[in-house]
């Protein structure tokens, strides 16, 4: 059997910098991932599978659902590959957060500000309770 | 009393790396080692690039308008981490942080500040978190 510990508080040896275990579960983040420009996992965290669904079109689905619908934050960043003109952007799309999954889009604005999805590598980390 | 561990290390017993800590829903495990944030860096970006508090950060250069790079003081396994930002934008304007794999690796990375039309842009708060695997 794994051993476990239960315990509320966490000091350093010292008896300083103490932490509660509350705070270890509630910020350690519960999800991330690194995605490749074709749409594939490089590495990630309590990510069971991600969807390529066109361009510029990606889901993620936790293996370990967390506890809403919405009620998670998710951070989301690109790599624009020195691209020095148009305006990179990642975002969730509306309506599909859930606590199991959600679908992000990636897109560039050119300088006429026309929309254009777009594959990118692309980051995401997810904080939050787990269900 | 509230219980309290004093320790300075922790260790798994069956992996040393791996420490499964129980979810908020108190049934689901979620690792401990690869859920913590293993850097962040958030510093003043324009005029004389300075830090102002950081996380596993050896250095921050300024690599010219909107160009940043930081040296991570324990590096990643590989250039597979995921890092996020933010920063405040100009009074007209909004920026983003983006990476260049070109220019990432597992121990340091650059990265840009971007405005509206595409050029770089050097803003007085830069945040940046990065989560993944350490070496």
């Amino acid at each position: 059997m794994a051993s476990e510990l239960r315990v509320n508080i966490l000091k350093d040896a010292s008896g300083n910098n103490s932490i509660a275990t509350s705070f270890v579960a509630r910020g350690s983040a519960k999800s991330w991932a690194a995605v490749t420009a074709a749409g594939a996992l490089s590495d990630s965290l309590n990510v069971s599978s991600h969807d390529d669904d066109g361009a510029g079109d990606g889901g993620v689905n936790f293996t370990s659902n967390m506890d809403g619908a919405a009620t998670y934050s998710i951070s989301m960043g690109v790599d624009d590959a020195g691209s020095s003109s148009p305006i990179y952007v990642v975002n969730l799309t509306q309506g599909t957060q859930a606590s199991g999954a959600f679908d992000y889009e990636s897109a560039y604005a050119n300088s006429n500000i026309d929309r254009t999805n777009n594959d990118a590598v692309r980051f995401v980390s997810v904080h939050g309770d787990l269900a | 009393m509230a219980s309290q561990l004093k320790v300075d290390t922790i260790t798994g017993v069956s992996t040393a790396g791996s420490i499964a800590v129980t979810g908020e829903g108190n049934s689901t495990t979620t690792n401990l080692q690869q859920g913590l944030a293993k850097h962040f860096c958030i510093f003043n970006g324009t005029g004389t690039v300075a830090v102002d508090e950081s996380f596993n950060n050896s250095s921050l250069a300024d690599n010219g308008t909107g160009q940043y790079a930081v040296t991570f003081t324990n590096a990643f396994k590989n250039l597979h981490f995921a890092l996020t930002g933010a920063t405040v934008g100009n009074d007209e304007a909004f920026t983003y942080i983006a990476t260049d794999a070109a220019v990432k690796t597992a121990s340091t990375t650059r990265f840009r500040g971007v405005q509206y039309d595409g050029s770089e842009f050097d803003t007085d708060v830069v945040d940046i978190v990065s989560h993944g695997d350490l070496a």
